[in-house]
């Protein structure tokens, strides 16, 4: 399992429709005060930018006979000739290769790198907060660092442990729902008692 | 979230607390399983006391390895723990058929 990430990803992506900036300053002469810059790619900070960057790495995946999963549209899959298989799933700029293919493993990050800016960020190791640990027996995956952080963030490090995540019978929720009840009913008692007067 | 409470607020600090215990805990995939996928699927017939509503779970191995699990309130009220168990299996199956893609 291999990493790898594109620099500069959303600069990649090219539009579909007209977008205009005003000239960056520094730029602009006295007399062009009045013109603005029409976008011949993808900016950071466009609306349009992350579908710009995904729709032209799909492209990108889909010329070198990759398929889309129809599970997932962030996963790309390779069947080769010879019945192995090659497997690509992006998050944003970050994306993770594996598969039994060594040679077609290294073709694409090489074709992928002729085409984009790419770092290659080696063995798996860290990714979306999961960290992926290998031994003899398999991968193991966790998200203690995730964890670790929220503990510090939260500044909740020296908190007390506990081995179940809610108290039992716990009512979040219900108290305010049954009192919506208890009101809405009261009130049509209300009527029917009014309608029973009159 | 809507009308956040103190209620809510010691739920969040419980799981806190539960996280800080389980933070070493992950999933351990085993080298060399076989790739026969098995889906286990239960329900919870007419669990929630405010809308008895059931709850579906199921979870998908690969080989010996778990992959994918889920745990839901499902969205209609089933009327029999047949209908709700029935419903159960269409969500673990369907996982299954998202899956099919890459196991092949």
């Amino acid at each position: 399992m291999h990493q790898i990430d594109v620099k500069n990803a959303f600069l990649h992506g090219s539009l579909e429709e007209e977008v205009y900036m005003e000239i960056p300053p520094g730029y602009g002469n006295v007399n062009e005060e009045n013109k603005v810059c029409r976008l011949k790619k993808a900016l950071y900070g466009l609306k349009q930018s992350p579908r710009a960057w995904f729709g032209r790495f799909t492209q990108a995946m889909i010329s070198l006979g990759y398929r889309q999963s129809q599970g997932d549209h962030t996963l790309f899959i390779k069947h080769s000739q010879n019945g192995k298989l090659t497997l690509l799933l992006v998050y944003v700029d970050d994306m993770i290769i594996t598969g039994d293919d060594e040679i077609e493993k290294q073709t694409l990050k090489e074709r992928l790198t002729a085409q984009f800016e790419m770092k290659d960020l080696g063995k798996l190791k860290y990714f979306l907060g999961i960290e992926v640990a290998y031994s003899r027996q398999g991968i193991f995956i966790s998200q203690r660092k995730y964890i670790l952080n929220l503990l510090k963030e939260t500044r909740k490090l020296g908190c007390k442990t506990i081995e179940v995540p809610i108290e039992q019978n716990h009512r979040i929720g219900m108290m305010r729902k049954i009192q919506r009840w208890r009101r809405h009913n009261i009130k049509d008692l209300g009527k029917t008692h009014l309608s029973i007067t009159h | 979230m809507h009308d956040p409470r103190e209620r809510h607020l010691q739920a969040v600090n419980r799981i806190i607390q539960y996280l800080k215990a389980s933070a070493g805990k992950g999933l351990l995939f085993k080298k060399g399983e076989n790739l026969s996928m098995k889906i286990y699927t239960d329900v919870d017939y007419a669990e929630s006391i405010v809308d008895r509503r059931s709850t579906t779970s199921y979870c998908m191995f690969l080989g010996g390895n778990l992959v994918t699990w889920r745990s839901k309130k499902q969205n209609v009220v089933a009327r029999s723990s047949a209908e709700a168990e029935f419903r159960a299996m269409a969500q673990g199956v369907s996982e299954l058929f998202m899956d099919e893609d890459y196991t092949r």
